[in-house]
């Protein structure tokens, strides 16, 4: 299968990588551009591992082949943080001890900050459905839960 | 004992701040040492390597549940461009059923081998038959599907109860049942059979006023860790193997693949990467000897990552199960006696943990005539594999729910009555030992006095109790202590991290050095860098693990107090260690030498300080007990349940760093409740499996449940410097029973079978 | 004198059903080698998958361990971990 040729804005730098057209935006990212950060638990959509924003909107890299991303905005894990600080989100994780493996945190740290973005006051009820797509098997949800809420807080001021 | 109500705890103490437990560093909350990684995605996961030249590799699994293999063509697959290798079970050595791995519990290489790839038979859906290797992973894959298998399909049989049938299929010729006298001629699916007693249950139980009994039935069920299975693999000209894989156990996968394929343990090299969830399903091998093999015959290093619906049809699941269980009680609440028989379903091998379930659950009750009795039973399914206290849930589940049942009979309060009758020191467990003092009432006492106890419920609300007992274990374990130039300090062990392991070893360095946590740096050392250490799994490693990192630190110690001495030329005894410095006795003039001091000047002392310690932490491994309560809400018109609230109580000794125990409790609860409510594997009349992803193989998801709290009963556990205990597994030995009660006690019957789903709780509401 | 429990498969097999010995013996192989000379053959099914209890502390891996005076010996399932 011959490949295509995609351009898109990656963590806000311009990208050009050629994949084939049955290729999902995640292989994309993890193979061809070598953003491991974004991590494969089910390609089917249903874990939320491979949680990354396209244009502002989150989306499951599984569920979205690579030419799909041409012309768009695409941020992953390895986008958020500044370069010497975390995230507020990233910091909370940390000091809630809101991990225990890892593998789905970087999908929930996408995931709720997306979430902050559009709503900086939710709910418990609303993070929870909001996160209902990002399944996370060793921590029971509680540390995560109250993570958000917290980086919620501290970002509002 | 002390108590720590584990939600108003937040990450503070990432200085030593100071506990109320009377340390500097154990018991407070640092941030994690690989967090920043693990939060970034820095962090290398099985799936994350990449190597020079790499190709990947793909399975081609049986579609059937029960075939002989009659015939592996590979022409087509070969003729596609870009495939460089293909095997089968014939690129393997042939073991023999004596080949096992020495030990107490004898691991099976014959039946592993035959499980990584089947040889004559397929024994489930997804056993592994071939695998091919390719330039890309969409070449392999396609080549995958061109291998032509030809089967004869054979009956499948799918639970124990078919599979103990006198004509029921046979999956293997040579199984014959273990544990009856004379062992039988004739071979079946029953593995073995195992039985536990005390006293004599049949007599005592005539003296009881209330008798319980009840069936009890649960499904199997998987792990559900979020990481598929990945591994890659090199091999190199002369005969040396690189593994880099996601495990368990970077020793477990040297010894089990070295094994299967015939080689010695010096030319293979396991490199750890993270572990994304294991939870005792990796605790085993099934790429690893496929990629090794694959790179051996194609010469280039070869990656293979499992898809979601490949870890459902092929890996770890725990044993379904049915159980009897029968209590006696004097009128006032005693108990006289229990009897409990429990059938597991084993997979396609000979292995569940029906022993495990005998001996585990009535352990929590003081009971002088007792009984049990378990039989492995192999069934057309995959080789279970561990599940967080393996075999233990199955029996607690029957349990649980027969005190509960007891309980509404006597009108006692369900929590008084595990009161009056708990397993406390002394008290004999049915395997035979007496137990050490233990935290079994200390959480039944600390669960009457929470508020959610004592909060009444509504109208279609119901709430349930359980309790839950795990053994917890020591085993074999490495560290070594490598004090830095600077006086930083690298504690490197051979235990992978699957939920924080990292900061509780940096914690009990610091406490036992002086130095503050944040100066420690732990790792994670692959199968060349630090002695042989066991897996990690059967709550160990804060454990055991621990241990020789208390070890390796004094041995450090030692070795900084010698220096010390040396530069004030006095003898060793007149040096000290204190507040991670070297003292003087008995000349306070002299100026104490910190870590960063002695480093500093260890090349004219000496070279190099380290500690290391390589043991086998063969006793004082703390049993573990906790209680559950469970608030659900069950809609009567569609039998939905809502947990609405939910608290976990567990002695968990010394809690070395709280928020990583809170969270074993929160995560060992919420398996649990999955466990409960709505996981399942769903199989076709012909044994194909249907539910292979996370769309409906339903785990709980965020929305699903509600905050879980904690209460940390902290009784020390004497066989350990910190009085650790195991934690991780006990966690998920109540909850079956837990929600089982609440739901039953919000619709005013008895559910006796897991999952309950909707369709199952509105036929018992219907039923009248 | 060491008291030892053994289990009921075994016990059905090498003891006509007795679980209960007292041997004289000072470490753990010793035991076995008492039980062997009264059971020819116990010692081996003893020695294959079964953990062993000394009083409270169960044994996983065990070889020489020392037995006290009065000491409680039980020949128990091996404990795996998840």
């Amino acid at each position: 299968m011959s490949k295509q040729h995609v351009t898109m804005t990656v963590n806000g730098d311009p990208v050009e990588v050629l994949c084939r057209a049955d290729q999902t935006l995640l292989d994309c990212l993890r193979d061809e551009m070598g953003l491991t950060g974004t991590k494969e638990g089910c390609s089917t959509g249903d874990c939320g591992a491979c949680s990354v924003t396209v244009d502002g909107r989150l989306v499951c890299a599984c569920l979205m082949l690579g030419v799909e991303a041409e012309g768009r905005k695409i941020e992953t894990i390895e986008g958020i943080g500044e370069s010497e600080e975390l995230h507020p989100v990233q910091r909370h994780f940390l000091e809630e001890a809101a991990l225990q493996c890892g593998i789905c945190t970087p999908g929930f740290i996408v995931a709720a900050k997306n979430l902050l973005e559009k709503n900086p006051n939710p709910t418990e009820e609303e993070v929870r459905y909001w996160l209902a797509g990002n399944l996370c098997r060793c921590t029971g949800y509680d540390k995560i839960i109250k993570a958000v809420l917290k980086a919620a807080e501290e970002m509002r001021g | 004992m002390t108590l720590q109500n584990g939600n108003g705890h937040n990450g503070n103490g990432h200085n030593g701040s100071g506990t109320s437990n009377g340390y500097k560093y154990v018991g407070t909350r640092p941030v994690r040492p690989d967090g920043v990684d693990k939060v970034t995605g820095r962090a290398n996961f099985g799936a994350d390597i990449s190597l020079n030249g790499m190709i990947y590799g793909s399975v081609v699994r049986s579609p059937h549940a029960h075939a002989k293999i009659k015939k592996i063509n590979f022409d087509k697959a070969l003729k596609l461009k870009g495939v460089k290798a293909v095997i089968s079970g014939k690129d393997f050595p042939t073991l023999k059923p004596s080949d096992k791995l020495p030990g107490v519990a004898p691991l099976s290489f014959y039946d592993m081998s035959r499980n990584v790839i089947a040889r004559d038979k397929v024994l489930y859906d997804g056993h592994a038959i071939a695998a091919v290797a390719a330039t890309t992973q969409a070449i392999a894959d396609k080549a995958a599907k061109l291998i032509d298998v030809e089967y004869k399909i054979l009956k499948p049989v799918m639970t124990a109860a078919d599979a103990m049938k006198e004509k029921a299929p046979l999956l293997h010729d040579d199984l014959f049942t273990e544990g009856v006298d004379p062992t039988p001629k004739k071979a079946s699916n029953i593995a073995k059979r195992t039985e536990l007693k005390l006293g004599d249950p049949e007599v005592a139980m005539q003296s009881a006023d209330f008798i319980v009994e009840g069936d009890y039935s649960t499904e199997t069920v998987h792990q559900g860790y979020i990481e598929p299975h990945a591994c890659a693999a090199n091999f190199a000209q002369d005969g040396s193997v690189s593994i880099w894989a996601s495990s368990q156990g970077a020793f477990m996968i040297r010894a089990y693949t070295a094994r299967l394929c015939g080689m010695s343990t010096s030319k293979i090299k396991v490199i750890p990467a993270e572990i994304g969830g294991g939870f005792g399903g990796k605790t085993t091998i099934y790429l690893e000897p496929l990629a090794l093999m694959l790179a051996k015959k194609s010469g280039r290093p070869v990656k293979m990552t499992m898809s979601r619906t490949e870890v459902m049809r092929a890996t770890g699941p725990t044993s379904g199960g049915t159980a009897h269980v029968k209590i006696g009680a004097k009128k006032d609440g005693t108990l006289v006696a229990g009897t409990l028989e429990l059938k597991y379903e084993a997979g396609a091998f000979p292995g569940s943990p029906v022993a495990l379930g005998c001996m585990t659950g009535f352990a929590p009750y003081d009971l002088k005539d007792v009984a049990c009795l378990g039989w492995d039973v192999v069934v057309n399914r995959p080789k279970a594999a561990a599940y967080r206290a393996p075999g233990a849930p199955v029996a607690a589940y029957a349990v649980e729910s027969a005190m509960d049942e007891l309980a509404h009979k006597l009108g006692i309060d369900p929590l008084t009555l595990r009161r009056k009758n708990s397993a406390k020191e002394g008290t004999k467990a049915v395997y035979g030992v007496e137990f050490d003092r233990i935290g079994n009432e200390d959480c039944l006492q600390a669960a009457q006095k929470t508020k959610h106890y004592n909060t009444p419920l509504g109208e279609n609300q119901g709430r349930g109790v359980a309790s839950g007992f795990w053994f917890n274990i020591g085993g074999t374990s490495s560290a070594e202590v490598m004090i830095n130039e600077d006086g930083t300090v690298i504690v490197a062990t051979g235990s992978p991290d699957i939920g924080g392991s990292r900061a509780s070893m940096a914690l009990m360095a610091a406490e036992v050095l002086g130095v503050d946590v944040s100066r420690i740096k732990p790792l994670v050392a692959d199968t060349e860098s630090v002695p042989y250490s066991d897996l990690t799994g059967g709550s160990r490693v804060t454990f055991a693990t621990g241990k020789a990192v208390i070890d390796a630190a004094e041995d450090a110690i030692k070795d900084m107090k010698r220096r010390a001495a040396k530069v004030w030329k006095v003898d060793f005894d007149q040096v000290d260690w204190e507040n991670g410095s070297a003292i003087c006795i008995e000349n306070d003039e002299i100026k104490p030498m910190s870590v960063a001091d002695i480093a500093q000047i260890a090349g004219k002392t000496g070279g190099a300080i380290s500690g290391k310690a390589n043991i086998n932490v063969t006793k004082g491994a703390g049993p573990g007990f906790g209680t559950h309560i469970c608030d659900v809400e069950v809609d009567p018109e569609t039998g939905r349940v809502t947990v609405l609230r939910y608290t976990a109580i567990q002695d968990v000794g010394t809690a070395i760093h709280p928020s990583y125990v809170e969270g074993q409790l929160q995560g060992g609860a919420a398996q649990g409740i999955g466990w409960a409510l709505n996981e399942e594997y769903v199989y076709s009349k012909e044994g194909n499996l249907l539910n292979t992803g996370f769309l409906d193989y339903r785990v709980p998801v965020a929305s699903d449940l509600p905050m879980i709290d904690t209460v940390l009963v902290e009784v020390p556990n004497a066989g350990h410097p910190f009085g650790v205990r195991g934690v991780g597994e006990t966690p998920i030995v109540p909850p079956l029973g837990a929600v089982a009660n609440a739901v039953s006690n919000a619709i005013g019957k008895r559910m006796t079978s897991l999952p309950m789903s909707p369709a199952k709780i509105l036929q018992k509401i219907d039923a009248g | 004198m060491a008291k030892v429990e053994i289990p009921i498969e075994v016990a059905r097999k090498f003891t006509k059903g007795v679980t209960t010995h007292e041997v004289e013996a000072s470490d753990l192989q010793d035991i076995l080698i008492s039980l062997d000379n009264d059971f020819p053959g116990i010692k081996e099914a003893l020695n294959t998958g079964l953990a062993v209890a000394i009083d409270s502390s169960i044994l996983q891996d065990w070889f020489l361990e020392e037995v006290e005076q009065n000491s409680k010996v039980r020949f128990i399932p091996a404990i795996e971990g998840g």
